[in-house]
């Protein structure tokens, strides 16, 4: 028998919503400043519009005060579900009165991009969006890859909201307590943010001529869109915009820390020793050096490039910025669309494999690819060896671990959750007379959070396949969980007792 | 932020730059194997 939600548990799930909501436009307060600073007024309008909008639904929220405001695990993952959802919806009011944007539903898919680190864009003339709302949709970024979930548990902390910490995929419970989980994922945010913002803002000064502010801009905006492995950046024309290696390195060393799990990155901080043993570590270095090597021999067997170094600069970016679920491009749109053969596999699946858990990427996640191997090996085994031999294997992740089929069970299904959803985006995109290919790349791009692009996503696509796309990022970035308790909860609404 | 904090934070940051740096040349040899080769 279903139970039907009471009372209570809708006042649980509007407060809590309400304080979320207010988190997402106190964040407001960056582009905010950005556009006092440069004269914005325009833009300072409709971000303080929006800032208001949040702050009057936190007001009025607190009618809604529950009795107790700790939160079940179940009603924990509506909120997640439902924040995904709507703090896009308020995101996008800025956005969408910006003029750069056909229709409202453009915008939210905008914000919906940001907030998901997915990084696909429906922006028209990008170059020319003023800088304070440039600044929004990067923060939209920061604010859904540290988990702006995490960002109101540190303001509003409660312990019964570690249950919104799950719904997020971030499994790993670094620390014992989610105030001292949340500051130590602030603090190495706060390490990178100084060394990689102050490298690129003196690269964009001294070798790019940029001026100080606009290099700041630059800087700052990359920082939040490569750390969070995002993917939007200031220009049209993605990193590419500055041909410089130092911009590129600089966004592969961020890629790569913002898809290490903040498991590792606590590793790293404590110095342990043994990492390369983690079955996590091996699989991504694994699937990276493959869809690298797969990549890079296709781009040669195509002739795409005349010498080694344009290939590699080219081929180990795209690659890099696939697999950790960024998204930046060194190359045109309809360049990365000329990608054929081996070099279109070795991204797809690049984009389709995604990075570690409890880090900002997507995608099927390493820790899964690594235990669905596993898992097919020992059916394998099982084929292979005599009737009543009793086959356990067991892998290192942080400690030694068995390999039940319980778990087996559970990380094959969202695994194949994923490919399900990959090909049912490839199949709308194809419905709708995109090349199979292209269909199937752009599907797996908003699926995995990546947000490479060959040209599906424009201004103007067609409505239902937009819908799509943002149903196909929030349910990637939910790892489908998150989403399937709603649905529970509107079912139990519905149809319980 | 403590000291030894700061000490653990530029380790970290010096095992992914000596990751990219790894990669990158790692990258670098392949394809110039793959250009020797084909």
């Amino acid at each position: 028998m279903l139970l039907k939600p009471n009372t209570e548990d809708f006042r649980s799930i509007g407060f809590a919503l309400g304080r979320v909501m207010m988190v997402a436009g106190a964040s407001g307060v960056l582009p905010v400043g950005w556009a006092i600073a440069r004269r914005e007024w325009v833009p300072l309008g409709s971000l303080l519009l929006m800032i208001g909008v949040a702050a009057m639904i936190g007001a009025l929220s607190e009618l809604l005060r529950p009795k107790k405001t700790r939160l079940s695990w179940s009603q924990g993952m509506v909120v997640v579900a439902l924040t995904w959802l709507l703090i896009p919806g308020l995101g996008a009011l800025p956005l969408w009165m910006s003029g750069h944007f056909g229709r409202y539903l453009d915008a939210y898919f905008e914000a919906m991009s940001g907030l998901t680190t997915t990084g696909l864009s429906l922006t028209q003339d990008l170059d020319h969006l003023a800088e304070s709302l440039n600044v929004w949709r990067h923060t939209l970024h920061f604010l859904g890859g540290q988990g702006i979930v995490l960002a109101a548990l540190t303001f509003f902390a409660g312990p019964g909201i570690l249950s919104l910490l799950h719904g997020e995929g971030r499994e790993d419970q670094i620390f014992p307590s989610v105030r001292s989980t949340a500051r130590f994922i602030w603090m190495v945010s706060l390490v990178h943010a100084v060394a990689g913002i102050s490298i690129l803002t003196l690269e964009g000064i001294f070798n790019l001529g940029l001026g100080g502010v606009r290099s700041l801009l630059h800087a700052m905006n990359i920082f939040m869109a490569a750390f969070d492995t995002g993917g939007f950046t200031t220009m049209s024309t993605s990193i590419a915009y500055y041909g410089s290696a130092v911009f590129e390195v600089t966004a592969m060393v961020l890629m790569v820390a913002g898809t290490m799990s903040f498991g590792l990155h606590h590793a790293l901080w404590r110095r342990e020793k043994g990492l390369l043993r983690n079955l996590e570590v091996r699989t991504i270095l694994t699937t990276f050096g493959v869809t690298l090597g797969v990549a890079l021999i296709g781009l040669k067997v195509q002739g795409a490039y005349p010498d080694a170094i344009s290939l590699v600069r080219r081929g180990f970016f795209q690659v890099i910025s696939a697999h950790s679920g960024t998204g930046f491009a060194s190359i045109s749109t309809p360049e990365l669309g000329r990608w054929s053969g081996l070099a279109f596999l070795g991204i797809t699946v690049a984009m389709a494999m995604g990075g570690m858990a409890s880090s900002t990427a997507g995608g099927v996640k390493s820790l899964r690819v690594g235990l669905t191997f596993g898992a097919m090996l020992d059916t394998v085994k099982e084929a292979l060896l005599p009737e009543h031999s009793v086959i356990t294997t067991s892998f290192h992740q942080s400690r030694r671990q068995r390999l039940t089929p319980e778990l087996a069970q559970s990380v094959m299904a969202v695994s194949l959750l994923f490919v399900a959803l990959y090909l049912v985006g490839a199949a709308v995109g194809y419905a709708y007379g995109y090349p199979l290919t292209d269909a199937l790349f752009e599907s797996v791009s908003a699926t995995a959070a990546v947000g490479l692009s060959v040209g599906v996503t424009h201004p103007g696509m067609e409505i239902p396949l937009e819908a799509v796309m943002i149903g196909q990022m929030w349910l990637g970035r939910l790892e489908f969980v998150a989403a399937f308790s709603l649905l529970g909860f509107f079912i139990s609404w519905v149809r319980g007792e | 932020m403590k000291r030894s904090d700061l000490r653990g934070a530029a380790a970290g940051l010096l095992v992914e730059v000596l990751v990219v740096a790894v990669l990158v040349t790692a990258g670098i040899a392949f394809t110039h194997l793959i250009f020797l080769v084909h």
